[in-house]
């Protein structure tokens, strides 16, 4: 049974709210003081608590915080007997879930309540997820590939429509396979259409079928790739190579889910999971023409985007440490080999354009170079990755990135994870300053997609 | 950018071989006719982003893929399979083809991907 506190100075309102939530079947207590309620709400486990603002011990406000952080986490919808736009804007900041006041509550108590505990119930199943996650050989701990897992395990939980972003290398592939085996489609098949190796004169028939002598060299029916994932996972990788047509009659299984193969009469039905990614600002696409907005609209009820791999060198060590593992076992040795002294380092210094797949070539090409020594020298590296090491240690500074002004050099070291968010946090306040608070500004002038910039802004807790 | 073909030891592999030989020329082209010869040889010269034909005339040796399919990962693999039954189909998918086919649909189809794979990355 759903638990509901309720901390109101008001007495009366108290006994009257609490016989209503009662008899409508939820567990409900009420305390007169902010202290009190703060007190049951550290040893019960409510769900849903209503705080008034103006307590007799405090501004209900200025508790907010403590009641969200005790052990249940509960949603608390904020109740106060006079408007006020300040303060409602406080509570959204602070984490209310809602605001209302008390003339209205009475009347809209069931509603508010109603709204909250089915965003609860749905926070608590997403939540439950990542604990059974299958990472599926995606590595690293760091907090922005930590981020994307959470979105990944929120995603493997329902059947919505998926898009993932980034640049290439970055493992996009790899994600949409990791939604597929954490979801419940897992047991049927997860079918890849990659839409930049199709000719266009193939690609009709390759997702929808044919039927026979639908065109010269249709000797016989085939099933489209559409079919073959009913039940699974369709992943339309590169889909801002789908041509224009191609888009159209996609966008109509998508909210059909029935298409008519090449040169069929009737419809045939398929119930699969769509995931696509890109590199390509689809954004920029449909405002150039070239990508339907309707179809966007639908690919992008839930997006992820992932971070280059600059923007994590934190798991730079463990993804050596992966592929070490990964070409020793390729190459059947017998011993796997150490790393030089500055392997790493020389690694973290560079910008990799390429992503993991590029470290992955470079440690692969240092592996192969070093066939006989049992030591990986950073000498082994591509050429390119070596020059730029070179160039910074001459240098005596970073190559790139954040300015060294703002390191004060008689204070403490930072360390580089400080020091990467304090500049990323300053550049974006920039950015937004100087789009006057416009994201599709900020983020053209930013050269990040719209979904990339709203997720710093909502890690840098900048968003209004 | 190199293509691997892997089309088995049985008579249409070798006319496919030809075909797509001719297609091809043999300056990119390195063809195989047994999975344990292809996998010594990919272990040590297979990139990201090679193209892998792989040209399966019978269900055991659609096994023997799926048991080594790690080694297809970041290549873009082209899958021609002996049969359409949803079996075959679905231990096909498991290999993440970026391309499926049957042997006996009209190969056009693969030369063209293979055309158009090439072109987007020349090197």
């Amino acid at each position: 049974m759903d638990k509901i506190l309720i901390v109101d100075d008001d007495e009366r309102l108290c006994r009257m709210l609490t016989r209503r939530m009662q008899r409508q079947g939820y567990d409900t207590f009420s305390a007169c003081t902010l202290l009190e309620g703060l007190d049951k709400a550290t040893t019960d486990f409510f769900d849903v608590i209503f705080l008034d603002v103006e307590m007799p011990d405090g501004d209900g406000l200025e508790f907010l915080a403590k009641f969200k952080k005790t052990p249940s986490s509960p949603e608390v919808i904020i109740i106060t007997g006079q408007g006020d736009p300040d303060g409602a804007e406080k509570a959204i900041k602070n984490g209310a879930w809602g605001y209302v006041e008390k003339p209205d509550i009475i009347n809209e108590i069931g509603l508010h309540l109603n709204r909250a505990l089915q965003y609860r119930r749905e926070k608590k199943r997403a939540q439950m997820v990542p604990l059974q996650l299958k990472r599926q050989n995606i590595i690293g701990s760091g907090r922005e590939i930590s981020y994307c897992l959470d979105l990944l395990a929120q995603a493997s939980v329902s059947d919505i429509s998926v898009h993932i972003s980034g640049e290439t290398g970055t493992g996009k592939e790899v994600f949409a396979r990791a939604i597929h085996v954490n979801s419940c489609q897992a047991a049927n098949n997860f079918v890849v259409v990659d839409c930049a190796s199709l000719p266009e004169t193939l690609i009709e028939s390759t997702l929808f079928g044919h039927v026979k002598g639908a065109f010269t060299g249709a000797d016989k029916a085939a099933d489209g790739l559409v079919k073959q994932a009913d039940g699974g996972t369709l992943f339309l990788d590169e889909v801002g190579e789908l041509p224009l047509n191609t888009q159209k009659s996609f966008l109509r299984v998508l909210q059909e889910r029935s298409y008519r193969p090449v040169g069929a009469t009737q419809e045939i039905f398929s119930d699969f999971r769509l995931v696509s990614a890109t590199n390509q600002n689809l954004e920029e696409m449909v405002k150039a023409g070239t990508f339907r907005k309707d179809l966007l609209f639908r690919l992008q009820a839930f997006s992820i985007d992932l971070p280059p791999l600059r923007e994590r060198v934190e798991d730079i060590k463990e993804l050596v440490t992966y592929f070490m593992d990964k070409f020793y076992r390729r190459y059947g040795q017998t011993e796997s080999k150490g790393l030089g002294p500055n392997f790493l380092s020389t690694l973290v210094a560079y910008d990799w354009p390429g992503n993991i797949r590029e470290l992955s070539q470079a440690l692969e090409q240092a592996y192969a170079r070093a066939a006989n020594s049992p030591t990986l020298f950073s000498y082994y590296l591509p050429e390119v990755i070596r020059i730029n090491q070179a160039r910074r240690l001459v240098k005596g500074k970073p190559h790139s990135g954040a300015s060294q002004d703002s390191i004060n050099p008689t204070a403490e070291l930072p360390t580089w994870r400080e020091y990467k968010d304090e500049c990323e946090k300053e550049y974006l306040n920039k950015a937004l300053l100087q789009a006057h608070g416009n994201i599709s500004t900020a983020s053209n002038m930013a050269a990040l997609s719209r979904t990339r910039l709203y997720q710093l802004l909502k890690k840098y807790e900048l968003l209004e | 950018m190199k293509v691997y073909l892997y089309s088995g030891q049985h008579e249409a592999g070798s006319k496919f071989r030809l075909l797509v030989l001719k297609q091809l020329g043999p300056d990119c082209l390195k063809s195989f006719a047994n999975i344990s010869e292809m996998l010594s040889s990919l272990a040590l010269s297979l990139k990201s982003k090679d193209i892998v034909i792989l040209f399966v005339e019978t269900l055991r040796e659609l096994e023997e893929l799926l048991l080594v399919q790690e080694t297809f990962d970041d290549v873009r693999l082209i899958l021609i399979l002996p049969q359409r039954d949803q079996l075959t189909v679905a231990k096909g998918h498991r290999l993440r083809p970026r391309y499926l086919t049957f042997i006996d649909s009209n190969m056009s189809g693969v030369y063209g991907v293979v055309e158009k794979m090439l072109m987007m990355h020349p090197d």
